[in-house]
């Protein structure tokens, strides 16, 4: 086959979203995709930034924070999996979270839920348990980040972004 | 405790990687660190593939996550690809997530080889679709720190392996 497939300019991997019906988890990939951009909010007092960009081609929507001041910068990935929205944290404590989205009836909010994580281990503060996107406007959305530490304890923090690009 | 832990600025973990023995897994996470900054660089193919034979290609690589992760993106001119690729540690384990343009998420695991000069990812596992074939390999050779090789290896359906190689000059 002449067409290269390494490095997978692949246009009619494409054309399947378009020739089917979509999946729920396809759906909710594609309302997440509409939050490309970079985002700035504030938390604890200090400014915050998100950024979420499509790659690989349309098929992973990539998610970056930092903040001001903070040497904070988790990364998470979102992918389709099958029939399933993923999520996946490179957490800055060390582990990588893996959790599954779903949509909320009126399709304003998708929640992931923790299902597993890669190196996970006991000296650890704990994981990324759960992380809610609530899509306000175009310009305008939450996020809500929960951790379950390792106590039995959860911390969390919501993140109230505006648009800035 | 006033200072946010939420994202987890937990600067005691990293105390502890210091304090005790690196794992063999840990040193070659360290050793792909120094790689971290961007570069350039042509790509040859074997069998050579016209579509991006002698293109120009321009790879990043950034330590993310306080040092956790490693995030690794290559960009041609003038093309369409965007594939990122995640290196991190899974307890004595070195694991690359190689998110594809296929729309599949290979996984490899990582080893320094006996001189020292390279890192060889070996395929583990895939989540996703391989209709159009798989990212199958990936070997990283550090030349000295303004140089470096990528050999990538894409295995199309029925087994039909696609070599890409990547010497690479640092730009930044």
């Amino acid at each position: 086959m002449k067409s290269l497939r390494f490095m997978l300019s692949l246009v009619l991997l494409s054309l399947p979203t378009l020739a089917f019906a979509q999946t729920d988890a396809q759906k909710s990939f594609e309302k997440l995709k509409t939050l490309a951009g970079t985002w700035e909010g504030t938390f604890d007092g200090k400014t915050m930034r998100v950024s979420l960009r499509v790659t690989s081609m349309g098929n992973t929507l990539m998610h970056e924070m930092a903040g001001d001041g903070r040497p904070d910068d988790p990364i998470s990935m979102f992918t389709i999996d099958g029939d399933h929205l993923l999520l996946t944290h490179y957490c800055d404590a060390g582990n990588q979270p893996h959790m599954v989205g779903t949509v909320s009836p009126d399709g304003k909010t998708i929640t992931f839920n923790f299902v597993n994580a890669s190196n996970l281990v006991s000296s650890q503060m704990g994981h990324m348990q759960r992380a809610t996107f609530n899509f306000i406007d175009d310009d305008h959305h939450t996020e809500k980040w929960e951790f379950a530490m390792s106590n039995g304890k959860e911390m969390g923090g919501l993140l109230d972004l505006k648009r800035t690009k | 405790m006033n200072y946010p832990r939420f994202m987890l600025p937990v600067v005691f973990m990293s105390l502890c990687a210091v304090s005790f023995a690196q794992t063999d897994a840990q040193k070659s996470f360290d050793k792909l660190k120094t790689l971290a900054g961007s570069w350039e660089g042509r790509v040859t193919t074997v069998p050579p593939q016209p579509d991006i034979e002698g293109k120009l290609m321009t790879t990043s690589l950034r330590v993310t996550s306080m040092g956790n992760a490693i995030v690794h993106e290559m960009t041609g001119a003038g093309r369409p690809d965007d594939p990122i690729t995640m290196l991190y540690l899974d307890g004595d384990r070195l694991l690359l997530t190689h998110y594809c343009d296929a729309g599949n998420r290979p996984r490899m695991t990582g080893k320094t080889s006996p001189d020292g000069k390279s890192v060889e990812f070996e395929f583990l596992d895939v989540a996703g679709s391989t209709q159009y074939g798989h990212m199958h390999h990936a070997v990283f050779t550090a030349v000295d720190a303004n140089h470096h090789i990528e050999d990538w290896t894409y295995m199309e359906p029925g087994d039909k392996p696609v070599h890409a190689h990547f010497d690479l000059q640092r730009t930044k």
